[in-house]
């Protein structure tokens, strides 16, 4: 039996579906799938890489431009290859000129993996076109929506999540002591409590407000009396 | 053997009354304390050795533990789920004559002072112990243990089956949970604690609150320290009762100041139990013998064999082959919550409560 009521865990998951099959599917395929060169092989061996990388670390550790970046970046490359600076710990020309070509893969890399029309979506709120990416914003939560509302619905069919908790501590209950070879365990076995605990794990009985219920509805041991906090008023207190 | 059996409910504690030889008062959670009322009922036993309920009081959560009023014969106090403590007159119908609510969560122990009679002490999940005149709606005093290092065991964890009503369902996760509290029978203005995070803690009355006012020392190895009391004879010995199944018994004088070294005690009962003991209690007639009820669902009477004669002799119960066992009492189905000692007639009668409903009466010295 596993639990999988908890709500994070289900949001979670459906963001996970929705990134893929919603979002995802407006990738097209090619930059979905980069060609299969290793950049630490062309990089190792001095190649030069003008396809795409394969490596999906890399992905996560570069941070997606802005805004189109390939002109400021190569300002910024420029600037700084230009600089002259006499440093005894500098790389050798070899090793410089390799990292270079793995800088400049990288930048072509990011601005050609992320589309255009998804750019802006995320980066830029305000948009050319609103009407049309509401529309969009719309459909892919009603879609997110109508897989929780499907989850919700076969969740209660079943029981409230306390339930499943209530339910899953009494089999812990009953698992623990059947598992444990001692004397005691036969007497745990012809216990009433245990039975019970059997029950509640197995789901024939439930807690339905302060009460145990079979599935049937019917009460379970005691009935519950709601009782108020009234008080005797007495004297004895004076005497004490 | 005496009986009698509450039916729908399962018992968790049990005291004789301290006026009346015959009465009990016996606290109670319905269907296991799963969920439902609680109840405390009023036990007389007529002279026929039948027992009979004189009164009973329903309650809107499950009732933990009981004390009667030392200077009332008709008072009785009890711990109850919602954070309350309530003193019933056994006169009256139906509702309490006091409620002191103060706890933020719920009461597991009250217990009242045997020797300054007009105040009684209570210990709560919500990880404090308070001191209560019944007299005063609010309490006199409320004592926190410091916070302390949670010691956790690599090897496992046990979860104990303390309550199951679903707002209790986080009782056992909480190590600050302080599940029984005492005062000294020797001394008014000392009292002893035990929690969650394995700890005893003894608190000086007299000092201001403060780190200095209290001692605490590592009872079970980082377990739940469920149980403690004082020896009634001598005023430096008390016994506890944990997870770990161990009994052990403790010298305060010989416990470490500053928990700079681990304190060691003075005896062990290992293995006398196969779960965890739920409560221990040193006897009123001997210096050496104290009761243990357990998860077991037994009722153990054991004699402290490091102490004999007015004298400490140095062994330890682990060189009886029954571990000092004297009687073990097995007629229980369920766990076994409460239990107390009569103060009354031959020595050696005991009450005893479960979740099985049953209130049995019996005499560990007749065979």
């Amino acid at each position: 039996m596993s639990c999988q009521s908890n709500p994070l865990q289900q949001f979670v998951g459906k963001s996970d579906r929705v990134g893929t099959a919603g979002f995802g599917a407006r990738f097209n395929s090619q930059e979905q799938f980069p060609p299969t060169r290793s950049i630490e092989h062309s990089f190792l061996n001095g190649q030069k890489n003008d396809g795409f990388l394969e490596n999906k670390f890399l992905e996560v550790q570069q941070p997606s431009p802005v805004f189109p970046a390939e002109s400021v970046s190569n300002v910024w490359l420029n600037q700084f290859s230009s600089m002259k600076l006499e440093d005894p710990l500098e790389f050798d020309n070899e090793y410089k000129k390799l990292y270079a070509g793995y800088q400049s893969q990288q930048t072509r890399r990011n601005v050609a993996h992320v589309s255009p029309a998804l750019h802006r979506s995320i980066y830029q709120p305000v948009m050319r076109n609103p009407v049309a990416n509401d529309v969009h914003f719309e459909q892919e939560f009603e879609a997110l929506e109508r897989e929780l509302q499907d989850d919700k619905d076969e969740l209660l069919d079943e029981e409230s999540p306390l339930d499943y908790e209530f339910q899953k501590i009494a089999s812990d209950i009953v698992n623990s002591t059947s598992n444990s070879p001692s004397p005691v365990s036969s007497k745990l076995s012809g216990s009433k409590f245990m039975g019970l605990m059997r029950d509640i794990s197995g789901g024939l009985v439930s807690m339905r407000s302060n009460e145990l219920r079979k599935s049937d509805g019917s009460v379970v041991g005691n009935e519950f009396t709601p009782v108020m906090d009234n008080m005797h008023k007495t004297n004895d207190f004076d005497v004490l | 053997m005496l009986g009698y059996h509450i039916p729908g409910y399962s018992g968790y504690g049990v005291q004789y009354s301290p006026f009346f030889d015959n009465r009990l008062a016996v606290v109670s959670g319905s269907n296991f304390g799963l969920v439902g009322n609680g109840k405390l009922f009023i036990l007389d036993i007529d002279p026929q050795g039948k027992i009979h309920e004189s009164n009973s009081f329903l309650t809107q959560d499950c009732l933990f533990d009981v004390a009667w009023n030392e200077l009332h014969e008709n008072q009785v106090l009890v711990a109850q789920g919602d954070g309350s403590l309530r003193l019933f007159d056994t006169k009256l119908a139906q509702y309490p004559i006091a409620i002191f609510k103060e706890h933020q969560k719920e009461v597991f122990s009250c217990n009242w002072n045997l020797l300054n009679k007009n105040t009684f002490v209570s210990s709560s999940w919500d990880g404090t112990v308070k001191i209560w005149s019944p007299t005063r709606k609010d309490s006199l005093l409320t004592l926190t243990p410091q916070p302390l290092k949670t010691v956790n065991r690599v090897d496992h964890s046990m979860n104990i089956p303390m309550s199951n009503q679903r707002n209790h369902a986080d009782i056992t996760r909480n190590k600050n949970c302080i599940y029984q509290a005492q005062f000294s029978p020797h001394d008014p203005n000392l009292v002893m604690c035990c929690s969650g995070n394995s700890y005893i803690t003894i608190f000086d009355l007299r000092q201001p609150p403060s780190p200095t006012n209290q001692r605490n020392f590592l009872g079970h190895s980082g377990l739940e320290a469920l149980t403690c009391d004082f020896n009634k004879y001598r005023p430096h010995t008390i016994a506890t009762g944990g997870v770990d199944n161990v009994i052990r018994i403790w010298d305060l004088r010989m416990t470490s100041k500053n928990n700079s070294s681990p304190s060691i005690c003075v005896n062990e009962v290992v293995g006398g139990h196969e779960l965890a003991v739920r409560k221990v209690c040193w006897s009123p007639h001997h210096s050496n013998i104290f009761l243990s009820t357990s998860y077991d669902m037994t009722c153990c009477v054991w004699q402290d064999v490091s102490y004999t004669d007015r004298r400490s002799t140095g062994k330890t119960n682990s060189i009886d082959p029954n571990r000092g066992c004297r009687f073990k009492f097995t007629q229980h189905s369920e766990f076994v919550y409460g239990a107390d000692w009569s103060l009354w007639g031959q020595p050696g009668y005991i009450a005893s409560t479960a979740w099985d409903g049953n209130v049995f009466i019996w005499n560990a010295f007749q065979r």
